[in-house]
């Protein structure tokens, strides 16, 4: 009953990250973290009642990665906020409501139903390959953003760089997960279809990406243009993906 | 000009623009792979030769991509261990100089590139050595095992979710029991999807196709058994779960220092 009402959640949660947002350009900041705060919670309980929406616990649906990729970014976020004593990027990391916001408007226009589960996807390699894949795209995503304030001088530390190691990193975990998880239900670690090839891809650019500070003639704004161009691979990648599963059957809507 | 060739090899920006170039070919062959699913669906059951025999040599046009990769993937394992060796011999002479701490933390990329080329290696041993049958089941079918072996299904399971009422009559598991008759010896084992078992050197793997909207039918979902060698699997998990152990170390501690 109470994880039915929690699933109308979203879009709250979406109108409160719009307030920050609006807060944020008008400089009120005690209003813009409010509303964060706000939007943070009902999206949490949002998540959760994914999980519970079916009326038993499956895990799998909370780490739909439309809702999910946003909540990340969310968390994020936060962490900043709350564990960073970099002020010079103050400005900025306060700034990364605007990705959260965009994401989450986009996320509202993918259905909010629950894929039915199946044999191979009744196992905790799943939910483990969701989660971390999704984080590992918000790190990008991040990344990315923080990528524009470098190469508009804002971003002097690199914070940007940061995002894009722990990405690959949380990346790399997510496809020795996924690997596994093939493995498994396929009797192989690499399938040759699109979803895998894609992954393979995005794991081979940041790959490159991470190896540029090794050239003579590097600067980390070369890196940054990189970052940004690997978002808009990321973006269509994942939203290619997103949209091929929206002919999936749902329950819920 | 052994050493210019060297140098080329061991260059990191042939090793970012050979990235790179692998990034973009996966990115091609995942378009290849959307619009000729026939094509390459069997590539995941074969072994990479029999499948160019059977399938790719008649389609050019859609598997060059698959040419180039294979192409670029064995240059940059070249790339990779030239860079490695490069690495470690310029390091190692200066480990007392650096301190243990330094030392660590400088030679783990080469480690991370190393753990990289076993898990290379295991890919490529996947698809050109081993043995992998596809069979589709059928109770009390006997299908033959290499060295004589035989393997029979002797019953199978179905089980669907009861409750909650969204999910009524939808699939939870297959489970199939299978008799496996070796040289002097009888086995009963029990086969599920995502549970596979071991025997002999072999996998055995059920995969089951149920058709999106068929859920909640009661027809019985197609059962596939996948029967698997895979001499490159030991070498690939290990590796990878290392490389990324390695990583979560290196980069905080290179932060550091």
């Amino acid at each position: 009953m109470i994880s039915g009402i929690f699933q109308f959640f979203f879009p709250l949660a979406a109108a409160c990250y719009l307030l920050s947002v609006l807060a944020f350009l008008f400089r009120r900041q005690e209003i813009h973290y409010f509303f964060l705060l706000i939007g943070f919670f009902l999206h949490t309980l949002f998540q959760l009642s994914r999980g519970l929406f079916l009326g038993t616990w499956l895990p799998n649906s909370i780490f739909d990665g439309t809702y999910f990729l946003p909540w990340s970014m969310a968390f994020i976020g936060l962490g900043m906020r709350w564990f960073s004593n970099d002020e010079k990027n103050k400005a900025v990391i306060h700034s990364m409501i605007i990705p959260i916001c965009l994401f989450s408007l986009l996320a509202l226009v993918f259905p909010k139903g629950i894929i039915p589960p199946d044999p191979k996807t009744e196992t905790i390699f799943v939910a483990l390959y969701y989660s971390v894949d999704t984080i590992a795209q918000a790190c990008f995503i991040l990344g990315a953003w923080f990528a524009i304030f470098h190469l508009k001088g804002k971003d002097a530390d690199r914070v940007f760089n940061s995002f894009l190691i722990w990405g690959f990193i949380f990346y790399s975990i997510s496809q020795v997960v996924g690997a596994y998880w093939a493995y498994l239900g396929w009797a192989t670690p690499i399938h040759w279809s699109t979803k895998h090839l894609q992954s393979a891809s995005i794991w081979c650019y940041y790959a490159a990406v991470l190896h540029l500070r090794y050239f003579p003639t590097w600067n980390s704004k070369h890196e940054a243009r990189f970052s940004l161009a690997g978002f808009f691979l990321l973006l269509i990648f994942n939203y290619s993906t997103q949209i091929s599963l929206m002919s999936f059957p749902r329950i819920g809507g | 000009m052994i050493k210019k060739v060297w140098n080329f090899c061991g260059d990191v920006k042939v090793n970012f623009w050979l990235l790179f170039s692998i990034s973009l070919n996966l990115a091609v062959g995942a378009y290849f792979i959307k619009y000729n699913p026939k094509l390459f669906m069997p590539l995941n059951h074969s072994l990479i030769q029999d499948w160019f025999m059977e399938y790719g040599q008649y389609q050019p046009g859609r598997i060059w991509w698959f040419g180039t990769l294979l192409a670029l993937l064995f240059f940059l394992g070249t790339n990779t261990i030239v860079c490695a060796i490069k690495r470690i011999t310029q390091l190692w002479p200066k480990k007392n100089q650096l301190g243990f701490r330094l030392f660590s933390i400088k030679i783990t990329p080469s480690f991370i590139h190393l753990c990289f080329l076993v898990m290379l290696s295991g890919h490529f041993l996947s698809l050109i050595i081993g043995y992998q049958q596809n069979i589709p089941l059928q109770l009390n079918q006997k299908i033959a095992l290499p060295q004589g072996n035989i393997l029979e299904v002797i019953s199978q399971k179905v089980e669907r979710y009861t409750a909650p009422a969204a999910l009524n009559g939808v699939i939870k598991q297959c489970t199939v029991f299978l008799r496996i008759q070796g040289r002097g010896t009888t086995e009963i084992k029990e086969l599920s999807v995502l549970n596979p078992i071991h025997w002999q050197g072999m996998s055995f793997h059920l995969d089951a196709f149920i058709k999106r909207d068929s859920q909640k039918t009661s027809a019985p979902p197609e059962l596939n058994l996948i029967i698997k060698k895979d001499p490159g699997m030991p070498l690939i998990m290990p590796g990878f779960a290392v490389l990324c152990l390695l990583m979560f170390w290196y980069f905080p501690q290179r932060k550091k220092t």
